[in-house]
């Protein structure tokens, strides 16, 4: 399926266009995008997520770093216009080796070229995707009872059924889940558990929990990348699944349940195609950690200076979140998901999801 | 029986010798250990063969005055005894307070500079006249040397040598004296003797009575107390007694003097005006004095306004009447009959009586130039011709040089008063000719009369026609091109050009100037042809000479030439230092010193002198600047060689080229503090002269061998003339090569400063002195003591300035020393000191530290300074970075009088002053800001001075003096400011390429991409960049090319007594690019600093102004992008001493420009 790239193309001219015109006028060239910070980020009603303010930062020739920087950014430029005319793509990885070739232009790391890759689809306001650009990381694993159509490399469409045709590692997302890539036939769950870490998923599906609780389980893989948001919020949207995140007890990884929810302040442009608003914060609580009493780590100083940020955090303002954040400052204790196995191996999809998902509307007892 | 036992034990005692004590005192001196002992030994070998250096002092007198030279020697070896040289032939005497004009041969500017030194030589050759175009002349002996250009160079010439044609140096310049604004009436009465003022009077002492009566009662006799009452009627007290009171004369300013029953009272302060100037000419022409108080001067019936003139000018000075009478039927008079008046001219004024002995008067010399001027005027309208002219042109106020004529003549009997003037001439810069008219006899009324010579003077008004305004071609004009100055040399033979149209010529480039040609059109001197050489009868038993350290070289003659000092000249040696140190380590705990030099050599009966016995040579208060240990230093290496290994030093000495050298072996007797050649011999020795000493002594080699290398490394740091050799027990040789083809420049023996000494010392030297009255012996044997000190000390102490110093009682000296204190002496000079210098010091550290490839070298010297009495200077220097350890404190090398100073390191004022610092805003690590800093440097100091404050005896570390350590902060605070600025300026530097790299390299390479992706032209970038940079950018570079043969007049040489410029050196050229990165024009001032000791070659384009630091262009208006490069050449200079331009800008905001910082003037 031919994708119409001319509107990228037009987006991406418009950059070379920018610094064209500033030396024509005589001007110290520059370029301006959003901050991406967290000072940055506002929400936004109409579409449910957290976006990027007001704020601009400008990356400007006039010192040697920032136009290194557009020197960068011109080449960079070019060579995705070059893809698009060629049909080709290319890595994060491969960009930034490509760049060896750019002389002056060279980037530094390829945290470098990731960045400024980000700072393009910032301006420009499309996808890496848009700009034939794949990052490294992979897909999460689903397993549930649901069948989805993938067009495959060699331009036909397969089908494959979440658990019967998927081996107990389950179905790997790929990393482009757009509709014309990949389209959800049909589903029979209730709901969607997003788990952060894989031993809990292989517990889960070890314990039959996708088939006893009609769910569709999904390994974040600690971050979840991209294709993952994108796959559960569209699995979410289309088939009107509600989405519960599982994960450990500490900052990060309620930032993890952050990026799924709300969008993570790095990708906060194109928040409206990654974050599933709906999406609901299952455990490990710190209530939790009292509750059930579980086993604990000392918070180190990196935890407590995480949850004091996450205090600031616009996306972490609710009630509830609140509640949480000062009362697992006040315990001083983190814990992690796989600690329920205190009570026992079954105790996790006996006792502890139930009791959960009832609290939380999900189950009828 | 106590009686018994008392003799009993004296018997037993005896004298100690010196050499006893030694034994027993090793430490002491340096031999505590066997690794000291080393190291000890080596030092003290090495100190003996290098130059010796003796601070001198000379004090101003500042009234100036031309006095012959045989009178002015004469009469000073009268009043006080000179050494006698060479059996009787040559007599020599040093002197404080005089000073003398000589040219200095590096500006060729006229200066006052001092005499150190009078000499008389008896006649033992030929004199010569050399007589000058213009006639002035100077009798001189065939030996003695003239200063001359020759080869276009300006040097000494032996008068055997001139040959008519050849030019020689005069003077052609104003002279800057030390000015006398008024004439302190009082103190010049006061030199005179009681008896010559007995009558006179201060007048108008009621005012202060009440400041003076106390004393005047203490003074009076008890039976004559009334006489106080006498004083207040008459308002008046006699003059003598000023003698005896001690008052601040000052509370006589609104007195008037005069003798009893005067009628004219003349005020203590005579102003020097213009009105005083022009008396004092006229009465020099027609003036004299007749019965001791008739002040007459005669003019012509005709000259009715000069007359009337001169009785306004009476009126005006003095504030008196004078009448006018008739003399005769064409003579006219006029007339003051004044007591005072005439004693003061006389007596004063000094102004001669006779017309064949009228001398210039006292105090014109001193004189503002203007003002000398009038004085001339004046005379000249009294006895010049054409007199008309001239009184009308006095009379205008106008100056010698309006006058409508070529020339003007004056004609005088008095051979001293046409000198005088001469030379008065001279000195506000007008040229003359002289002529002697031979007397003839001639019929004057009747009778026969002889005249005796008349000796006259032409002086040329107009400038240009006088050959003293004109230059030799060959030497100094080049590349010329103007085809009729071409011709007249082709076919008119001219030799000369006159200067300014020389500058004419070179401004519009027709030809080009030497370098010399270029110093010698704007400098005070002027080169005059000789024209006649010949011999003449001298009938004196003596010729003369003085010695003028630094210039060497001295107006002289009828009509000033410039002289040398010759017989100063040939007492140098000026040999560069080559020394040899070897040490060798037979045994475990022996080792072998061997030290040689290429020195004169010393005379066989002087070795065992100089070798072998202990505090042998110092005279006790004759303070002299010796290098290290006074009196005891290699003897005490010699005895201790002795002492350890039981072997005898062995001596070879040579003096002279083409004789044998002598071998001897050197033993010391304790028990009479002598050395005893034990034996020797006649022995073959390549070297033309010099010494070598051998001893054998216990010492730890292995461990002492590193501190020799030390030493050695650092004694070649400091005396960079040096050429040192090392040779190791192993066979390695080092060789520690010399930086500077220089010695350093010589200084003399100083005399103690008053503030310093000790009322024994005081004592001492009273009983040794030559001078034979008090004042002379003040001013004589002590530094810092002229006329005025040495009196006003005398009166504070109430002694007899004319007390003979042998005849005093211990009370008196005592009463002389507290004296001291009260009066206010000035500080010692201190040109007596001899540092080593920035640009020497920072050669011989970059040479020292080439391994380590430090990143820069700084250096600063701090002005001479004083401490009780005794002058001093610091200099200091840091090597930073390159292989230095980062982690270690900083190394610090001490050195005082050119000598290493290797131990006690923690407690010497030098450690103490740089732990005082904070070093840790200047980039080096120093916990809690005191202490030793720790980083990657080597911290350099060196401590000149007659009387270096040492811990103790060992003389390894410095005192505390408070002086001493602040200088030392100083210095290393002035050091530290020029690293931090240039690591300033090195991080701006670095940002400001980084915005050059940005504009030059990749805004071009966005603009392509840009434009390459649009489909579309490049832009211009021009304006971007003015934008971007937003400075005025300043770059420099400085290259090193060696060139060869040129002839290279350098600064560095004219302290080489032989004359010798180097053929071939380094040129350092300097570029500097200058972009205008601004968005407007930029229009400024640029200045490039540089070395003082380098001389300026090639500049382009063409500088506002040059002088011994700094180059100054105006810049012309620079437009946005575009740019200037300026270019210059610096001769005088080793590879590398000079390798980064020094930039200031004025008119301009200093922040606009990057490479250049802000101009505070000079």
């Amino acid at each position: 399926m031919q994708r119409d790239y001319s509107g990228v193309i037009t987006k991406i001219d418009s950059i070379a266009a920018k610094v064209y015109a500033d030396l024509e006028k005589a001007e110290i060239p520059a370029l301006q995008l959003s901050t991406r910070t967290k000072a940055n980020i506002r929400f936004d009603d109409d579409l449910n997520v957290w976006k990027y303010g007001k704020n601009k930062t400008e990356r400007s020739a006039n010192s040697l770093d920032g136009a290194y920087m557009l020197l960068r950014t011109m080449y960079l430029v070019d060579f995705i216009k070059d893809m698009i005319k060629e049909k080709k793509s290319s890595t994060l990885r491969e960009t930034y080796y490509i760049s060896e070739g750019w002389n002056l232009a060279k980037f530094s790391s390829q945290n470098e070229s990731d960045l400024l890759a980000e700072d393009l689809e910032v301006i420009t306001g499309c996808m890496r995707e848009d700009f034939k650009l794949r990052p490294e990381e992979d897909g999460a694993r689903v397993i549930g009872n649901l069948v989805v159509e993938e067009m495959t490399r060699n331009n036909t469409k397969k089908k494959i059924h979440c658990q019967d045709d998927v081996g107990d590692a389950g179905y790997g997302i790929p990393y482009n889940v757009e509709k014309e890539k990949l389209s959800f036939k049909e589903v029979d769950a209730d709901f969607i558990v997003a788990i952060e870490t894989g031993g809990m998923f292989d517990r889960l599906v070890e314990n039959g929990f996708d088939t006893d609780s009609r769910a569709v389980l999904v390994h974040l893989k600690g971050q979840p990348a991209r294709s993952t948001r994108r796959f559960i919020k569209r699995l979410n949207e289309e088939k009107k699944l509600p989405v519960l995140v599982f994960t450990d007890c500490d900052p990060w990884s309620f930032r993890i349940f952050g990026s799924v929810a709300y969008g993570a302040i790095k990708t906060a442009h194109i928040s409206e195609y990654l974050a599933t608003p709906a999406a609901q914060y299952l455990g490990v609580t710190p209530s939790d950690i009292e509750n059930y009493k579980l086993p604990t780590d000392t918070l180190t100083s990196e935890d407590i200076a995480a949850l004091k940020s996450e205090l600031d955090d616009p996306r972490f303002q609710d009630q509830f979140w609140k509640h949480e954040i000062k009362l697992q400052l006040n315990l001083g204790k983190k814990s992690e998901q796989q600690a329920l196995a205190k009570y026992g191996l079954d105790y996790v999809t006996d006792t502890y999801l139930p009791e959960k998902l009832v609290e939380m509307g999900m189950l009828k007892k | 029986m106590p009686e018994a036992i008392a003799y009993e034990l004296a018997k037993k005692q005896k004298e100690i010798s010196v050499a006893e004590f030694f034994e027993r005192n090793k430490h002491i001196l340096g031999f505590g250990n066997p690794t000291r002992a080393l190291i000890t030994s080596v030092k003290e070998g090495v100190d003996n063969s290098l130059t010796k250096d003796m601070p001198i002092v000379i004090e101003d007198n500042s009234v100036v005055k031309i006095e012959k030279i045989g009178d002015l020697i004469d009469q000073k070896m009268k009043e006080i005894k000179p050494e006698s040289l060479k059996n009787g032939q040559l007599e020599r005497l040093k002197i404080s307070g005089l000073k003398t004009l000589c040219f200095n041969r590096e500006n060729l500017t006229l200066e006052l500079k001092e005499i150190s030194t009078l000499f008389r030589h008896k006649v033992n050759s030929d004199i010569y006249r050399v007589t000058l175009k213009g006639n002035r002349y100077a009798d001189l002996t065939d030996y003695h040397s003239i200063f001359g250009f020759r080869d276009g160079r300006i040097k000494p010439m032996k008068t055997s040598e001139l040959k008519e044609g050849d030019y020689l140096v005069v003077p052609n310049g104003k002279w800057d004296t030390p000015l006398i604004l008024e004439i302190d009436l009082l103190e010049e009465l006061l030199k005179l003797t009681p008896q010559e003022t007995e009558k006179i009077g201060i007048y108008g002492i009621n005012k202060i009575f009440l400041d003076i009566r106390e004393q005047l009662l203490a003074i009076l006799p008890y039976n004559k107390k009334y006489r106080i009452n006498d004083f207040r009627k008459c308002d008046r007290i006699p003059f003598n007694i000023l003698r005896e009171i001690t008052v601040d004369r000052r509370i006589f300013d609104h007195c008037t003097v005069d003798f009893k029953f005067g009628k004219h009272k003349i005020k203590t302060k005579i102003p020097i005006t213009k009105d005083l100037a022009e008396f004092l000419g006229i009465y020099i022409a027609e003036g004299s004095i007749s019965g001791g108080h008739k002040v007459n001067l005669s003019f012509g019936s005709h000259e009715k306004d000069l007359t009337t003139y001169v009785k306004n000018l009476f009126k005006a000075v003095w504030d008196q009447k004078a009448t006018i009478a008739k003399a005769h039927h064409t003579a006219v008079n006029v007339v003051i009959n004044s007591t005072i008046l005439a004693f003061i001219l006389k007596k004063i004024f000094e102004v001669g009586n006779k017309a064949n002995t009228k001398r210039i008067p006292k105090f014109v010399f001193n004189f503002p130039v203007n003002y000398r001027e009038k004085f001339l005027m004046a005379y000249l309208a009294g006895d010049g011709y054409p007199s008309k002219e001239i009184f009308s042109c006095m009379e205008k106020q106008e100056t010698l040089t309006k006058i409508q004529v070529e020339r003007i003549t004056l004609a005088t009997a008095s051979k001293d008063l046409c000198s005088d003037l001469f030379y008065l001439l001279s000195s506000i810069g007008i040229d003359c000719t002289f002529d002697v008219n031979k007397p003839e006899t001639r019929i004057l009324l009747g009778k026969k009369a002889n005249f005796s010579d008349s000796y006259i003077l032409y002086i040329y008004i107009k400038q240009g026609i006088s050959d003293l305004h004109k230059m030799p071609l060959s030497g100094i004009v080049e590349n010329n091109k103007d085809s009729k100055l071409q011709y007249s040399i082709n076919y008119n033979n001219q030799t000369q050009i006159t200067v300014l149209h020389a500058l004419k010529l070179q401004k519009n480039e027709y030809l080009s100037l030497t370098e010399v040609g270029e110093k010698l059109a704007h400098s005070q001197i002027g080169l005059l042809k000789v024209k006649n050489i010949e011999k003449i009868n001298y009938d004196g038993e003596w010729v003369y000479d003085i010695s003028v350290p630094g210039e060497e070289n001295f107006m002289s003659g009828l009509g000033p030439i410039a002289c040398h000092n010759s017989l100063d000249a040939c007492e140098e040696s000026g040999i560069l230092p080559d020394i040899y140190v070897e040490v060798k380590n037979p045994t475990e705990e022996e080792c072998i010193v061997i030290v040689e030099d290429n020195g004169p050599g010393i005379i066989k009966q002087q070795i065992p002198h100089i070798f072998a016995r202990l505090l042998y040579g110092s005279r006790f208060h004759a303070v002299r600047q010796s290098r290290g240990q006074q009196g005891i230093g290699i003897s005490a290496v010699v005895l201790y060689g002795q002492l350890t290994t039981g072997k005898h030093a062995k001596i070879i000495s040579k003096i002279e080229e083409n004789q044998p050298a002598v071998l001897v072996e050197l033993a010391i007797d304790t028990n009479k503090n002598r050395g005893e050649i034990q034996h020797q011999e006649i022995t073959h020795w390549d070297k033309p002269s010099g010494t070598r000493i051998e001893v054998s002594l216990n010492a730890d080699y292995k461990r002492g061998k590193r501190f020799v290398y030390d030493y050695l490394q650092s004694t070649s740091i400091v005396n960079p003339h040096a050429r040192i050799v090392f040779k190791e027990a192993d066979g390695t040789e080092h060789l520690f090569e010399r930086t500077a083809d220089i010695l350093p420049k010589k200084s003399e023996e100083i005399r103690p400063h008053p503030y310093g000494i000790e009322l024994g010392t005081l004592i001492k030297m009273s009983k040794e002195t030559k001078a034979r009255k008090l004042a002379s012996f003040l001013k004589n044997d002590f530094s810092s003591m002229g006329d005025r000190t040495a009196n006003a000390v005398c009166d504070e102490a109430k002694l007899d300035r004319n007390l003979n110093p042998a005849d005093m009682s211990r009370e008196q000296f005592l009463f002389l020393y507290q004296a001291f204190k009260k009066v206010k002496i000035m500080a010692p000079p201190t040109e007596c000191l001899s540092p080593i210098g920035e640009t020497l010091i920072r050669r011989s550290l970059k040479s020292e530290t080439q391994e380590i490839s430090p990143e820069f070298i700084f250096t600063a010297s701090r002005p001479a300074s004083v401490f009780s009495g005794n002058p001093f200077q610091v200099e200091v220097g840091i090597v930073y970075g390159g292989n230095l350890p980062k982690d270690k404190p900083v190394k610090i090398l001490r050195f005082a009088n050119r000598i290493p100073l290797l131990y006690q390191q923690g407690d010497c004022a030098v450690t103490t002053a740089i732990a005082s610092i904070d070093w840790r805003r200047y980039g080096l690590d120093q916990p809690s800001g005191t202490g030793i800093p720790i980083g990657p440097a080597i911290f350099l100091t060196h401590i000149a001075s007659t009387q270096i404050p040492y811990t103790s005896e060992s003389k390894e570390a410095i005192a505390d003096v408070e002086e001493i350590e602040n200088e030392i902060k100083l210095a290393f605070r002035e050091v530290a400011r020029k690293v931090q600025m240039h690591i300033n300026k090195k991080v701006r530097r670095v940002k400001t390429r980084e915005k050059f790299d940005l504009i030059t390299k990749i805004l071009p390479e966005i603009a392509k991409k840009s434009a390459h992706m649009l489909n579309k032209p490049v832009p211009s970038l021009e304006k971007v960049i003015t934008r971007i940079m937003d400075v005025v950018w300043i770059e420099d570079l400085v290259e090193y090319e060696k060139v060869r043969g040129k002839q290279v007049q350098t600064k560095l040489d004219v302290n080489n007594p032989k004359g010798q410029t180097e053929s071939g050196g380094w040129i350092a050229k300097s570029t500097i690019m200058v972009v205008n990165y601004k968005g407007k024009p930029q229009k400024f001032s640029l200045y490039a600093l540089f070395p003082k000791n380098a001389t300026v070659g090639e500049v382009k384009p063409k500088p506002t102004k040059i002088t011994d630091t700094y180059i100054k262009w105006s810049l012309e208006s620079i437009d946005p992008t575009d740019k200037i490069d300026l270019f210059f050449e610096l001769a005088g200079l080793n590879k590398g001493d000079f390798d980064e331009n020094d930039l200031y800008v004025q008119n301009i905001n200093p922040t606009y420009v990057i490479g250049a910082d802000k101009w505070e003037g000079e």
